[in-house]
């Protein structure tokens, strides 16, 4: 369950959220839908923890985001796919370094991780990319 | 949560709360480790010909200045003492600093900074990477450790330029030249000097990073922060310079 309440942002002069309140109930698939610059991303940011609420409350099962400790931080954005506007691939890092990054830090084994995984992921890209290039 | 610093911090709060965070982040060395090595030969090794340039113009410039100045009125062989004296206790790490400043602080924000501004640094926290241990600390720990490093051989290369320019432009001999740079040497000049220069690899650095995790708006803010670095860590070079001096001289 992801409850948001009464949120707001600001960044400098410019609100991007005032008083946003929404649950998210879990097994439900929720869709943020709006015009660009009206706090979609923040939105979301808010609930992984990369922002902190001006005002309100950012809870996820149960727990306030913004007064976790970093350990329970990093274990939720661990239970959290978190898919960037334009990819935020790292571009000093070949594809399966890109790949193996997340994957290591969550205890799968390194040579695992830069090929078999590499290898099941291929499915979403055609043509694939090969694994020793770098983003373009 | 994870950092407490917040838009409405001063300059030196910001400053200080960051570098608390790089200190905490020592802690998670697993994350750090790895990239240490890459980080040193990047930020030390690949900085050694400019820095070597530097010298050799240094040392030169030293050795003609001080004949200048001790011409008639004192014995010239205290141009070796005034060569090595200031290439190793100031020249040396000050210049270098300043010049790796340039590079080093440089390409530090400009990367961060680029990385800041396409959600690489967001991305790197949603894979619970904390970008402190990841990014700020092997870059400090690389400038820290690397700088004396460089400095260690620009110190060399000063002085042995300086003596061949005494031999070759001044009316010097070879055991002039040493005996007065051995008249008045300690080691405390090269320690002073290194220990100086530690601070200012980890000063540069740690301006770099702050910076570039500070970059917005894109390729200005990214210039921009970039700038700024490069400005802070002369900056800090200064302050630190004097700093030493007080405490240690």
């Amino acid at each position: 369950m992801i409850r948001l309440e009464h949120l707001a942002k600001a960044f400098g002069a410019k609100t991007v959220l005032r008083d946003l309140t929404l649950e998210v109930p879990d097994g439900r698939n929720t869709v943020i839908i709006g015009y660009s610059g009206t706090g979609k991303s923040v939105t979301l940011k808010l609930i992984v923890g990369l922002l902190e609420p001006d005002v309100g409350r950012v809870e996820v099962d149960g727990e306030v985001v913004h007064e976790m400790d970093r350990e329970r931080l990093a274990a939720l954005r661990g239970e959290i796919g978190y898919v960037f506007q334009f990819a935020a691939l790292f571009d000093s890092m070949t594809v399966a370094e890109n790949i193996r990054l997340g994957l290591v830090r969550r205890g799968h084994d390194e040579r695992e991780s830069g090929s078999g995984r590499w290898k099941a992921s291929r499915w979403w890209s055609s043509p694939a990319p090969r694994p020793s290039t770098r983003p373009s | 949560m994870a950092s407490r610093v917040t838009a409405r911090d001063g300059f030196v709060a910001h400053v200080g709360r960051r570098t608390l965070e790089t200190g905490r982040a020592l802690a998670d060395v697993r994350t750090w480790a790895p990239l240490l090595l890459v980080q040193m030969r990047r930020l030390g090794v690949d900085s050694v010909p400019i820095a070597l340039f530097i010298a050799v113009f240094t040392g030169i410039v030293l050795s003609l200045l001080s004949s200048y100045i001790f011409t008639g009125t004192v014995p010239l062989y205290f141009v070796g003492a005034l060569v090595g004296k200031t290439v190793m206790m100031e020249l040396g790490p000050v210049l270098t600093g300043m010049a790796l400043a340039g590079r080093v602080g440089a390409s530090i924000a400009a990367e961060i900074g680029t990385m800041k501004v396409t959600e690489q640094v967001d991305a790197l926290e949603t894979l619970a990477y904390d970008r402190y241990s990841y990014l700020v600390v092997p870059r400090v720990l690389a400038a820290a450790l690397m700088f004396p490093v460089v400095t260690a051989f620009a110190m060399a290369v000063g002085v042995g330029s300086g003596w061949i320019t005494s031999i070759n432009l001044l009316d010097l001999s070879t055991t002039e030249f040493l005996k007065g740079l051995k008249q008045f040497y300690r080691f405390k000049d090269v320690w002073f000097g290194l220990v100086k220069s530690a601070s200012f690899g980890a000063a540069v650095a740690l301006m770099g990073c702050l910076r570039g995790l500070d970059a917005t708006a894109g390729a200005e803010g990214v210039g921009l922060s970039t700038t700024r670095a490069v400005v802070l860590g002369c900056e800090a070079i200064l302050v630190l310079d004097a700093f030493w001096a007080l405490v240690l001289l």
